[in-house]
Parts: C-alpha cells; sequence; structure tokens
C-alpha cells in the first residue's frame, strides 16, 4: 500500500471494524489450510492433520484479537494511552487537581458567560431560512439641522411594496397591547400587527394550525384571525393544540386562534415578542392611532442592499413632500434589538477583559504546571533514560493539560449558563435590557471547547518544554541539597509579571467605570433625580380635553394633599425615558425655524423636577386657563441656537403645532432629556392647555417615592374610580436604566478586576512560598550566621516587590496602549487617569505584599538548626 | 519452538528478511521458510505472527495486497515496502553488531 494511503487505511479499519475482522478470519483460516494440506501431503490421515494444524496453531481468537488490537490500537493507542496516563496523575493529585481545574472552570466560565451574552446580543441571526437576506427600511429625512431617521405615514407601504416588488419583498409590522381575558383573569397582553405576507417572506413553519397568509389581510370580520406566540400557547393554554380554532378574544373583538408560531421564533425582533400575532388590517379594532410601524423585508436573490436601497429611494425621489430623503435597506439578519448600539462596545470591551482574566487564570494554571513539573524531573529523567522520545513526553504534558482545560471548561459551562443568565436577569428588567435568551448555542458551546482546548495547549506548552530541556546526567544525579547551579524560575517570574501587568490593567478598567458610572449617577442633570415618581394613568374616551383639564386638576390637588408630598405636577414626557416631541420653533419676524424638543408641562412641573429658573419666571395656574394668552418657557441652548444668545424674554415665537403665536416667559438652565450622555438638546415647555396630550403625573416626595403610589392609587379612585393608575416608577429607575450598559460594564469589570486580584495574588504567594521552600537551607545559614528575623522578612519581600514593580510597569504602560478602546464608554474620567493609575498599583502593591508575607513570614521562622540539618 | 521462542524484536528481523528474500509472501509461507531454512531451530509462533504482520504494516514497512495462492485459495500477501527495506538494512547491521558483541563476550574466558 502506498505510504500516503496509510492514514486512510488506519481511519477505515477503525471505523468498518467488522470489514477487517473477516478478512483477518480468512487469513488466519488460510493458515490453518494450508498446514493441514502440508500435514496430509507428509502423510497423515485428513481428520488428524486437521486437528494437528489447529492444535498448533493455538487459540485462533486471541491471535486474531492481537493481530486486530496490532491494526487498530496503534492509531488511538499513543492517544488514549496518554489520556489515561494523564487521568491516572490527576486523580493522584487531589488537591492540585481541585485546584487547577476550579482556575481553568472560573477563567473559562467567565469567558464562555460574557462570550454568551455577546452571541445573544450581536452574533446570533434570527431563526429562519436564509436571514442575511432580511432588510428592514430606514428613511434619511434632510432636515434643517441635519439628518433624521424616520420613515413615517409619507412612505405610503403600497406604492413601496408595488414599486419595489422586483428587488424586494417587503412586510409591514407594528405592535401595541390588548386586554384579555382568561377565566376570571383579565391580563394586558403584547399584539403584534403585521401584513399578511409577514410569515411567508420569513418562511416561517407553523407549530401548529396555520400561520397568517395574504388573504387575511382584508378589512372583515370573517378575518378576524389569530397565530399564538410558541411561549404565550405553553404558559397560557399548556400547549393545548385543540386551541386552534377557538377564539381569544381582545378588547372586545373576537379573533379566531388558527395557528400557533414554531418554537424559538419570536418575530424579527429581539425583544418582548408579541403574545398574539393578528394581521395589519384588524388595527382599528384597538381605536388606536397612535401606533407605530416598521417596514422589513427580505431581498430578492441576487440583490444586493445597495440596489432594493436605490430602487426604494427612486420611488419617491423628487415629490414635492419628499424632496432629498433617502431609504436604506439596513441589514436585519440579526433581529432588531433596540439596545443593540448600547451594548455593543461595553460587550467587546468587557470580552477583552475576560480574555485577559483567562490568561491570568491560565498562567497560575501553568505556574503550578512548571512547579510540579519541576517535582517530575526525575520521573521525566527516567522515562527519557528508558528510551521515550521527547516527542512523546511532550505530547504526554500536553495531553495532561488540554485534559485539565477540558475538564474546567465542562465546570465552566456549568457556571457560564448559570452566570449568562443571573447577568441577564440583573439588567433584564425595565425598557432598556441585554436580550433574555442567554441559553447557550452551538457557537458558544464551539467556542468554549475552542477556548478549552487552546488554553489547555497554550498554558501547557510551558511545562512541556521545561520536559524537552530536560538533560539526562545531571537530573539523574541532583539531589535536593546541591547549592549552587539551579534553574532559576524564569518562565514562573515571567508568569507572575504577566499576572501582575494583566491584573492592573483590569483593576485600573474597573475604577475607570465605577467612577464613570458614578459620576453619570451624580453629575447636575439639570433636575434633582431623587425623590421623584412618575405615573401614568389612563383616561378614556369619556374624557374630553375639558374634563380631561378638570380630573387633572382635581387629581393634583388630591396628591398634594398626600402627607410627604413635597410638589405634585404633569408633564407629557418623562425626562430619561426615550421619546420626545420634535417640533420646530420660529421667531416672529425671522425666517429661520429651529428644530427643536417640546414637553408640555403643567404650572409647578419645573419646579418640582427642582429646573434652575436662569431668567424671566415659571408658569402660573394664570398660564394655564382656556382662553390664556399662550407662553412658553425654553432652556438655554434654545436661547444659544435660535435666539443667538440674547436675552428672549418677552419675545414672540410660533411653535410648531398649530403655529400659534406665544410669549417667551422664562429661560431654564439646559438639563438632560432623554439621556444621561445626551449632548446639549434645545427644549422649550408649555402649559398642557395649549395642546392636549397624555399627561404623566410627577410627585416628589419627602420619603421613598415609591412608597407614594398607593395613597396616589388612593387618589386617583377617589377621583374617578374608572381611571386605573397604568404604570409608577421614579426617575431614579429611568435614570439606572438608560446608564445601564454603565452598570453592566461597572459590575463586570468589578467582578473581573476583584478575581484578576485575587489569581494574581494567589499565584505571587505560590512563587514566593516555593522559593522559600528551596531557600531553606541558605536562609538557616544566614540565620545561623546571625541574621535578623526582619531582614530575611525583607529579603523576601524584596523579592516580590520588584516582580510587583516590573509587573507594575509593564501594566500601566499596557492601560495607557488600551485606552482607546474605553474612551467612548467613559464619563467625564479620563482613561489615562494619573490617580486611577496610582489608586490600581496600590491596591495591587498592597494585596501582592500581603500576599508574600506569609511565606515571608514563614522563612523568618525557620529554624536554622533543623534547615541545616534538612537535606 | 515455543519454549525458546524468537526474542522479541527479533522477529521482525526474521520476517523482514524472508519477505525481501521470497517476495509477496502469505503468512504460513513466512512460518514454513522460517522453519525450513533453520531446520526447524526456530519455529514462529502465530500468536506472535500475525500481530507482528499486522504492527508492522502499520508502521508502513511492509505492504500487503490479497491474491490467490497457488492452491488458487485467496490469501494475504505481504512484501516489503522501501521503508521496510531501509529498516531491514539497519537492523541487520544492529544485530551483526551485538552477535559479534555476544560472541566476544562468550569468547572471552
Amino acid at each position: 500500500m502506498a505510504p500516503n494511503l496509510r492514514w486512510f487505511h488506519r481511519l477505515t479499519a477503525t471505523i468498518r471494524g467488522n470489514r477487517l475482522q473477516n478478512d483477518l478470519d480468512d487469513e488466519l483460516l488460510f493458515h490453518i489450510e494450508a498446514r493441514t494440506r502440508d500435514n496430509i501431503a507428509s502423510g497423515m490421515s485428513p481428520e488428524d492433520a486437521a486437528l494437528a494444524a489447529r492444535r498448533m496453531f493455538g487459540n485462533q481468537t486471541l491471535i486474531a484479537e492481537r493481530t486486530r488490537d496490532a491494526d487498530v490500537n496503534r492509531w488511538l493507542d499513543a492517544g488514549v494511552r496518554n489520556l489515561r496516563y494523564a487521568a491516572r496523575v490527576l486523580v493522584r493529585n487531589p488537591a492540585f487537581t481541585i485546584t487547577v481545574v476550579l482556575s481553568m472552570a472560573l477563567g473559562i466560565g467567565a469567558t464562555t458567560a460574557v462570550f454568551t451574552l455577546l452571541n445573544a446580543a450581536l452574533l446570533r441571526t434570527l431563526p429562519v431560512k436564509n436571514s442575511h437576506e432580511l432588510v428592514t427600511l430606514e428613511a434619511h429625512v434632510k432636515t434643517a439641522d441635519g439628518d433624521r431617521a424616520m420613515l413615517d405615514g409619507r412612505f405610503d407601504f403600497p406604492a413601496l411594496a408595488d414599486g419595489s416588488a422586483s428587488h424586494v419583498e417587503l412586510f409591514v409590522t407594528s405592535a401595541t397591547s390588548a386586554k384579555t381575558t382568561f377565566g376570571d383573569l383579565a391580563e394586558q397582553i403584547s399584539v403584534g400587527l403585521v401584513t399578511g405576507n409577514f410569515y411567508s417572506v420569513l418562511g416561517v413553519q407553523p407549530a401548529a394550525g396555520r400561520l397568517l397568509e395574504r388573504p387575511d389581510n382584508t378589512d372583515t370580520d370573517a378575518n378576524l384571525v389569530a397565530v399564538l406566540d410558541y411561549e404565550f400557547w405553553q404558559r397560557r393554554f399548556s400547549g393545548d393544540p385543540s386551541v386552534v380554532g377557538r377564539t381569544i378574544v381582545l378588547n372586545d373583538a373576537a379573533f379566531t386562534i388558527v395557528g400557533i408560531t414554531p418554537r424559538g421564533f419570536t418575530g424579527i425582533s429581539l425583544q418582548e415578542p408579541a403574545n398574539v400575532t393578528i394581521p395589519m388590517q384588524a388595527e382599528f379594532r384597538f381605536g388606536n392611532s397612535w401606533s407605530y410601524r416598521e417596514i422589513g423585508g427580505r431581498l430578492r436573490p441576487g440583490v444586493s442592499r445597495e440596489q432594493a436601497s436605490s430602487v426604494l429611494t427612486g420611488l419617491f425621489k423628487g415629490r414635492p413632500d419628499h424632496r432629498d430623503d433617502v431609504i436604506v435597506a439596513k441589514d436585519n439578519s440579526r433581529g432588531e434589538y433596540r439596545d443593540r448600539h448600547r451594548f455593543e462596545q461595553p460587550l467587546y470591551v468587557l470580552m477583552g477583559a475576560v480574555t485577559l482574566l483567562l490568561v491570568i487564570a491560565s498562567a497560575n494554571v501553568a505556574s503550578l504546571l512548571l512547579a510540579r513539573g519541576a517535582a517530575r524531573r526525575r520521573e521525566i529523567s527516567i522515562r527519557l533514560a528508558i528510551g521515550a522520545g521527547r516527542g512523546s513526553i511532550v505530547a504526554q504534558m500536553l495531553t495532561e493539560s488540554v485534559l485539565i482545560a477540558v475538564l474546567g471548561g465542562a465546570l465552566g459551562v456549568v457556571l457560564a449558563s448559570w452566570g449568562a443568565a443571573t447577568v441577564a436577569a440583573m439588567f433584564g428588567g425595565g425598557t432598556t435590557a441585554l436580550p433574555l435568551d442567554v441559553r447557550p448555542d452551538a457557537r458558544v458551546l464551539i467556542f468554549t471547547t475552542a477556548v478549552a482546548v487552546l488554553t489547555g495547549l497554550v498554558f501547557g506548552l510551558f511545562p512541556a518544554f521545561q520536559a524537552c530541556r530536560t538533560e539526562l546526567k545531571p537530573t539523574l544525579q541532583e539531589t535536593t541539597n546541591v547549592i549552587g547551579r539551579r534553574p532559576r524560575l524564569v518562565a514562573r517570574r515571567a508568569l507572575v509579571v504577566a499576572q501582575v501587568a494583566l491584573s492592573l490593567v483590569l483593576i485600573s478598567g474597573a475604577l475607570l467605570f465605577s467612577r464613570s458610572l458614578e459620576n453619570l449617577r451624580t453629575f447636575d442633570s439639570g433636575f434633582e433625580r431623587r425623590g421623584i415618581l412618575v405615573a401614568w394613568f389612563s383616561p378614556d374616551q369619556r374624557y374630553t380635553v375639558e374634563r380631561t383639564h378638570q380630573l387633572h386638576a382635581d387629581l393634583l390637588q388630591r396628591v398634594r394633599s398626600i402627607p410627604g408630598v413635597e410638589a405634585a405636577a404633569l408633564a407629557s414626557t418623562p425626562v430619561l425615558t426615550p421619546g420626545a416631541y420634535l417640533n420646530f420653533l420660529g421667531i416672529e419676524g425671522q425666517s429661520r425655524r429651529c428644530e427643536v424638543s417640546m414637553t408640555i408641562a403643567s404650572p409647578g412641573y419645573l419646579e418640582t423636577m427642582r429646573m434652575r429658573l436662569v431668567a424671566g419666571r415659571l408658569f402660573t395656574a394664570d398660564d394655564d386657563r382656556t382662553g390664556a394668552a399662550h407662553t412658553v418657557v425654553v432652556n438655554q441652548e434654545i436661547v444659544r441656537r435660535c435666539f443667538g444668545g440674547q436675552n428672549p424674554i418677552g419675545q414672540r415665537v410660533v411653535a410648531g403645532v398649530g403655529w400659534r403665536i406665544a410669549e417667551v416667559i422664562g429661560v431654564v438652565s439646559t438639563g438632560k432629556y432623554r439621556s444621561l450622555r445626551e449632548d446639549a438638546i434645545p427644549m422649550y415647555y408649555i402649559p398642557p392647555h395649549s395642546r392636549p396630550a397624555p399627561l404623566a403625573l410627577h410627585v416628589r416626595t419627602s420619603f421613598d417615592p415609591r412608597a407614594a403610589i398607593v395613597p396616589i392609587r388612593e387618589a386617583l379612585r377617589a377621583v374617578d374610580p374608572a381611571v386605573p393608575l397604568s404604570s409608577a416608577r421614579t426617575i431614579e429607575e429611568h435614570s439606572e436604566e438608560s446608564v445601564i450598559q454603565d452598570r453592566l460594564l461597572a459590575f463586570m469589570s468589578r467582578l473581573f478586576g476583584i478575581g484578576a486580584l485575587a489569581l494574581a495574588a494567589v499565584g505571587l504567594y505560590g512563587l514566593v512560598a516555593f522559593m522559600v521552600a528551596r531557600r531553606t537551607n541558605e536562609i538557616g545559614l544566614r540565620l545561623a550566621l546571625g541574621a535578623q528575623r526582619m531582614e530575611i522578612v525583607r529579603l523576601v519581600l524584596a523579592e516580590s516587590s520588584w516582580l510587583l514593580v516590573v509587573g507594575g510597569a509593564i501594566g500601566i504602560v499596557g492601560a495607557y496602549a488600551g485606552r482607546q478602546m474605553i474612551q467612548g464608554l467613559l464619563f467625564s474620567v479620563s482613561p489615562t487617569d494619573w490617580w486611577n493609575l496610582l489608586g490600581a498599583s496600590a491596591a495591587l502593591f498592597a494585596v501582592g505584599l500581603m500576599a508574600s508575607f506569609v511565606p515571608a513570614q514563614r522563612a523568618a521562622r525557620i529554624d536554622p538548626i533543623a534547615a541545616l540539618r534538612h537535606e | 519452538m515455543a519454549k525458546n521462542g524468537v526474542l522479541q524484536g527479533t522477529l521482525d528481523l526474521l520476517v523482514l528478511k524472508t519477505l525481501e528474500s521470497r517476495g509477496p509472501i502469505h503468512g504460513y509461507g513466512i512460518a514454513t521458510h522460517i522453519q525450513t531454512v533453520t531446520d526447524n531451530v526456530l519455529r514462529v509462533e502465530e500468536g506472535s505472527l500475525y500481530p507482528a504482520l499486522h504492527r508492522l504494516e502499520q508502521n508502513g514497512l511492509i505492504s500487503s495486497a490479497w491474491r490467490t495462492s497457488d492452491t488458487s485459495r485467496r490469501a494475504r500477501f505481504y512484501q516489503l515496502t522501501t521503508q521496510g527495506q531501509r529498516e531491514l538494512k539497519s537492523e541487520e547491521e544492529n544485530w551483526e553488531a551485538v552477535t559479534a558483541a555476544v560472541a566476544r563476550v562468550l569468547q572471552f574466558t
């Protein structure tokens, strides 16, 4: 057989065991037959000849087995033997094994946990066929203040869909909520609205029944059909397939359930899957004209996103109300996820950080393996002496370290799935969240396996090389008390220095992110964040504009009389929540219009928020009377942008809605309105009578604002029991949500920093203890010759200080080099803040010295007599 | 000749040498060849021969193929590879050196 086919042959020999066995039996049988023939030829009777041949051959089965072993085993042999030997070595040293496997489990587990989050938020594609063809449309509308992304009603869907049908198949999605009842239990559930082609374009198959189809998208009562989400079906109907055909009542309209979506499919968004999905045309049943819509679709085969975009843009180009609007088909293979941009960079930075942590953990394991390798030098020498090849010894060492890493990795996966779920739960609340589905998938498992094997090989290389360098004669002759030539532990020192350096990077990162979060929490946002509750209530259709006004007045009066309530007011858009009224402001007599944001605020709102009045006055009750002259309060950013910094008090402006003329009566300082990190937003306030809109109650309390929920609910009930309180959250909660990525960074980096510090301390301790143990004789000699015990302690500490200083210096350089990566994530703290680096170094130095103090003291307590006798 | 069995390692040498001189040959042929050539002094046990043949093949020193024997029965024939020839040469030299050395020890009185 040609040599290059040998591997193939071994492989087939292993796999096709049966065929091989037949071949082998044939071969052995031939041998017996041939001998029988020869026996007959030499004059035996055929029976005797056969018997003799068989007897001479011996145990046929045994021979067959041993021969087969030669075929199969050689291939697997070395690997299996190494593995068994490695397993035996690990079992024989339980303390060592537990230490290294746990270190690896922590390192790999943390890495896997971060990767699980990263995968769920950034990498995973939607579970539909050819997800790379999915797009979502975005319109870029040119305004006076630059580009803005908005795909509003001006883009007529039928025109879009028909005009681009050759390039892309489009669908519309929207979302709302509806009240439904299960027995006595009323529940508000989320409702998805889609055009009839939604499921067929995505290519999704139902778990039961059918999904929505094109004919469903017509507006007749016969077509009130609904599809249930798989999870919702499991939760509410215990997965009962007979619900298909039954009806579900949504806001008093009965919908026929026609089918169930497949498991794991949550639409084209990662967040908040709709419990029930109904045809778009049924939207009017909800009496809810306010509802956003999104247009998505699938590219036709072979069409690029650029081609689709230019076709779509061409459809509206030049129309009078569109000017230079541009429509862009954006990649939606991963599904829509509102907060992806917020978590993208933090997750990559955390991935980097956790990789450093893994390196530190691996360095500890490598160091321990080196220490043990030194203890095993005699064993290795003996094996070399009796003819083991260096290659086979290296393979043996690597097998051991890979086995450690794989065991650690297996344990790490368990830790990671728990850790990722915990983190997702911690940061999964509220309106901004990490995606909740953090179950490990194939990609995560492949990642972890690769990481485990790779780290096993890398940290296994150190001891393997060390074993390679083992020389025969000197080692076999070596005894433990030879003074003089002694390996200088260069590799282990280097590992500790690397650990110290990486730890410094992680600790300074943790300090930076913690300080950044602290800054975000405490900086002056233009209002007082503590102590305010924001409550939404929902008056029904009975409430006309006048009645709503009266409801507001009655409610405010009652709430203000609750003990502990310092102030109460109403406003349309609570601060630090997404969403705002965008508007234009024109100054009377000037043609220029400014693009600004607007908040409808009752008298007392600015005071309740403790926003600072800079000039003029705030709203009074007189400003909010029906028929009162229109007045506005502007912030300083408006003064800067629209008034050129001139005093605007008394100026008359035209405010966007209705273009009514209003007088500027006051200026407040610019605050943060939608998020804490935003650039200054121009904002003006108008009183509620100028424009009816849903308003939220803002209540400032002298106690924990959450405790005000119950009395506020009672106050509302006293005014009108039919008006429910729909939500109540504090501004502080909004604030915490708006810094969720900073909290994630601070929390995780602190964990990693502490982990790094602990691992580096263990590494340093191990090395110093090892050095002290090896120098027992020398230290004993020094003590015998009159050295003071403090001198011994100083001697040992000097050694570790040196390692700490070198590692720290490298770490500072590393932290400085990495500043670009985290610059954008920090809030009013410089990534190269010297105090920060100094603090991190001090912490590291203190912990490092503490870790070395224990072995240093042990060194100082050495009994010189015993030490000198100690061989 | 189970009693004064062939030294481990020596069997490989005998097999390789047999294959060199007898060309493609089956296992039984190898066994009888060694027995005949040594006037029944050396008898190769089947229990050692077949594992050895398969091991040598896995190591690439010999190769095998199924052919029809002179009694028109299907049999597995082995032959040396180039690598096997090299190995045989060095094994032979080694053997000569060892036997010469042993002889010198035995002759020393």
